[in-house]
């Protein structure tokens, strides 16, 4: 119980890719409302460029990649590419 | 001695009989399984479970003391098959033996139904089902485990579906039984493997089938490592109308293996649409919000930079309010400088220059006037003067002189006070007719001009100092 809400090992904590869009639907619901200063404006537009670049990242760093597990002689586990049995209907 | 007394053995005393079946039966059945149809189930006030346990051939009396009795997970009932386990004992009191239970399972049919009920009443007590302890499955995982069989049907449709919807996701499968004896245990290691290689979301799924297929996972261990996993589990096990302990436990059920990838991964088309979509109007807004400061600067510089349109608008203003009031104003124009003329006539009678002029010439008449009288009043008093000086001033010394007064001088000087000469100095006096040069032997510079209050003068005839007040006689 204590390990919950550990995420995936090695990766540097960063900002899930849903809080990454809600920001910036935030920026260009701010930006759309006006009311801004044209320096606020600016800096929001810059910030909404940031988070829509990262996300776009985000979309498109994933390499499609299926791994297996397999525990070794010594018992520790590898993860080797697996091709999953398209043959069967 | 009797014979038969010498051939018949001792007799045993009850007690002793019973003693030593007691210690020939008790060690060998100390922990027994037996199993039996439940009758005259007892309970009594005290929690002590009383019953009999029999099949066809025979009976066995049983009991089950209540600290034992409160562990029981289902309710006994006569009629059901169980299991029991524990050991036996002799109670010599009433001569009979019994089995004293420590643990009491069903069997056969139902059996599964009631164990089932009994491991979902441990997970409830410990809080494993309640719904506000499911955690939500990640919107994008970076990873997804998948916990089940390499070859399975279950593992073609999840991969068909979750790749159709993000083909970039990274899976990571570990391979696992998932039916048959020990396959709870090999998916148990499987879901502990996957949140040790790293993986947002784990999928423990397998296809349908019969209730003793799945019955692997009703497994009370696996449960608990379901929830204790330290990422969101979701579990598709069986079809919909299969509901496992496993999909009780896990953070999603989803109801087929498909339906498991629709949860975990998002369709890649989508979110890249959608991105898009704001980015489009991120640019769009921040474009306008520039523009708008734009028309607003220029409508304000139309408005302030221009000053020659800024006149000419007054100009033309001024021009319309004139043309609309010309009329009455031309008129108002003609009866003004009537008016003007008018009191220019007036002024001009009484033209202010023309007056100072003739105030001028006035007051220069006066002056002249006044220098006149100023010169013949100079001209009359120095005459007077001089009449007058010339009638007193000789006159008067002489006959002062000739009256008896006399004139010191000294050095040239006319001497009026005593201060003036020194004793043994010479002074003239000047009398009526000649004078005298005489010698100061003495003198008195008091105020007084008359003697008698100083010193006596030389050979003065007066020591005390009485003259008489009138001058003359005397000199």
């Amino acid at each position: 119980m204590s390990e919950r809400g550990k995420g995936v090992e090695g990766r540097a904590p960063e900002e899930a890719y849903d809080a990454l869009v809600a920001k910036l639907e935030r920026v260009v619901g701010e930006l759309e409302a006006g009311g801004l200063s044209l320096e606020q404006s600016i800096e929001r537009f810059a910030e909404g460029m940031r988070l829509a670049r990262e996300a776009s990242r985000r979309l498109d760093e994933a390499e499609r990649r299926v791994e297996m597990l397999v525990k070794s002689a010594d018992g520790s586990e590898t993860a080797v590419p697996f091709q999953p049995d398209e043959r069967k209907a | 001695m009797d014979l038969f007394d010498r051939v018949r053995p001792r007799a045993l005393t009850v007690g002793e009989l019973t003693r030593a079946l007691k210690a020939a039966i008790e060690p060998r059945f100390k922990d027994v399984w037996v199993a039996g149809e439940l009758a005259n189930l007892r309970r009594q006030a005290s929690g002590h479970l009383y019953f009999t346990l029999k099949d066809a051939e025979a009976s066995l009396g049983a009991v089950i003391w209540a600290s034992q009795a409160r562990h029981i997970a289902f309710e006994p009932t006569d009629g059901i098959e169980v299991v029991a386990r524990g050991f036996v004992e002799i109670y010599p009191p009433h001569g009979k033996y019994q089995l004293i239970v420590q643990e009491l399972e069903p069997r056969g049919h139902g059996a599964q139904a009631l164990l089932l009920r009994q491991i979902k009443e441990r997970l409830q007590k410990d809080g494993l089902l309640d719904p506000a302890r499911k955690r939500p499955i990640p919107f994008l995982p970076r990873r997804v485990g998948v916990a089940t069989s390499p070859t399975g049907a279950a593992l073609r449709d999840f991969l068909r579906v979750l790749l159709g919807r993000f083909p970039s996701l990274p899976v990571l499968l570990a391979p696992c039984r998932v039916q048959g004896s020990g396959a709870a245990a090999e998916v148990t290691a499987a879901i502990r493997s996957l949140a040790r290689a790293g993986v947002d979301v784990v999928v423990v799924t397998r296809g349908g089938g019969s209730q003793e297929d799945l019955w692997q996972f009703n497994d009370e261990r696996l449960a608990r490592v379901i929830a204790a996993c330290p990422v969101p589990v979701v579990s598709a096990v069986g079809h919909e109308v299969d509901v496992t302990v496993a999909d009780l436990v896990a953070d999603a059920r989803a109801a087929t293996p498909t339906h498991a990838a629709q949860l975990v991964a998002p369709v890649r088309d989508e979110l890249i649409a959608g991105l898009a979509s704001l980015r489009g109007r991120l640019g769009r807004s921040a474009a306008e919000a520039v523009a708008a400061r734009r028309r607003d600067l220029r409508a304000l510089r139309a408005e302030l930079a221009d000053p020659v349109r800024l006149l000419s608008q007054q100009r033309h203003r001024l021009d319309d309010l004139l043309h609309r009031s010309e009329g009455g104003t031309r008129e108002r124009l003609r009866s003004a400088r009537a008016g003007l003329s008018a009191l220019q006539s007036r002024l001009g009678r009484r033209d202010p220059i023309s007056h100072v002029r003739a105030l001028a010439r006035r007051a220069a008449e006066a002056h002249r006037r006044l220098d006149a009288w100023r010169a013949e009043t100079f001209r009359r008093e120095a005459l007077r003067l001089e009449r007058l000086e010339r009638r007193l001033e000789p006159a008067n010394v002489a006959k002062l002189l000739s009256r008896g007064f006399a004139l010191v001088l000294a050095g040239g000087r006319v001497v009026g006070e005593s201060g003036q000469v020194r004793p043994g100095e010479g002074i003239r006096v000047a009398l009526g007719r000649g004078w005298l040069d005489a010698r100061v032997t003495a003198r008195d510079t008091g105020s007084d001009p008359l003697p008698g209050r100083g010193d006596e003068p030389p050979g003065g005839p007066d020591p005390d100092g009485h003259v008489d007040p009138l001058p003359g006689g005397r000199y």
